[in-house]
């Protein structure tokens, strides 16, 4: 079924987008983890996003050879956060080390909130492109009627 | 002063090929070539029958929680209403040739 790439596309954005906000619930939910399976804090995690054009799976050589510009998007890794982990004094934690100190996640909500506004918004353009591109289709239908 | 005689027309032998037209063979005994009407017909169909079979699949997915994302499904919905839109228009212009065809006077 090939007749409108360019709600696959759109598709495409959307499935990215809601993968990016995955990963964004995921950051917040586990802001205060002290211990994982790893052994230290949680780490940030980042979603990095490719075009589809520069994959090279039998899919895309086969769309490639037939001439379908379907470029769409995907994500190709999820990277964890470099910057350092946040040392909190509380001697009471069971996490804590023998200064009191305990190592909290390098997550920060408020840059979380700022990258989950930009990714609602840019799922909201992804459904806009999606219908637009969906009632001119329909409004195609409509020639010489 | 020379005056150029008035030459008889010869339109009129032109005009005999005409009467052996219509009982030649060649009317009627051509063999259509390429798609058509029925197989664009019949595509726009398949269309509707995949597009629809793919929105019960992912409705079905969703359901029992196999996938989690609501998009897929209505982007194949969406194209479903799309094929079924495309197919209804397609019978409305067979109709409309059909029906067309039916009015000529014989």
């Amino acid at each position: 079924m090939n007749f409108l790439s360019a709600l696959n596309i759109s598709g495409s954005g959307l499935t990215a987008q809601k993968m990016r906000m995955d990963i964004i619930s995921q950051n917040i939910a586990n802001a205060d983890v002290t211990k994982t399976k790893s052994g230290g804090p949680y780490t940030r995690k980042m979603v990095v996003l490719r075009s589809m054009e520069g994959s090279t799976n039998f899919r895309s050589a086969l769309d490639k050879a037939s001439e379908v510009k379907a470029m769409g998007v995907k994500v190709d890794k999820i990277l964890e956060d470099t910057a350092p982990f946040v040392p909190v004094y509380d001697p009471t934690h069971p996490d804590a080390d023998k200064k009191g100190y305990v190592m909290m996640p390098n997550v920060n909500t408020t840059q979380e909130m700022v990258d989950m506004l930009g990714a609602s918004r840019a799922y909201e353009a992804n459904v806009t492109a999606f219908n637009a591109s969906k009632s001119m289709a329909l409004k195609a239908l409509e020639i010489g009627r | 002063m020379f005056i150029v005689p008035i030459s008889s027309m010869g339109g009129i032998e032109s005009l005999k090929p005409l009467t052996g037209a219509f009982n030649s063979q060649n009317i009627g005994t051509e063999e259509i070539n390429g798609t058509g009407f029925k197989d664009v017909f019949k595509e726009a169909i398949g269309n509707v029958q995949q597009t629809e079979a793919a929105v019960k699949m992912d409705a079905y997915n969703l359901s029992i929680g196999k996938t989690d994302d609501m998009h897929t499904m209505m982007i194949n919905a969406a194209k479903a209403d799309i094929a079924l839109q495309t197919m209804v228009q397609l019978r409305n212009k067979m109709i409309e040739a059909y029906s067309e065809v039916m009015r000529i006077n014989i």
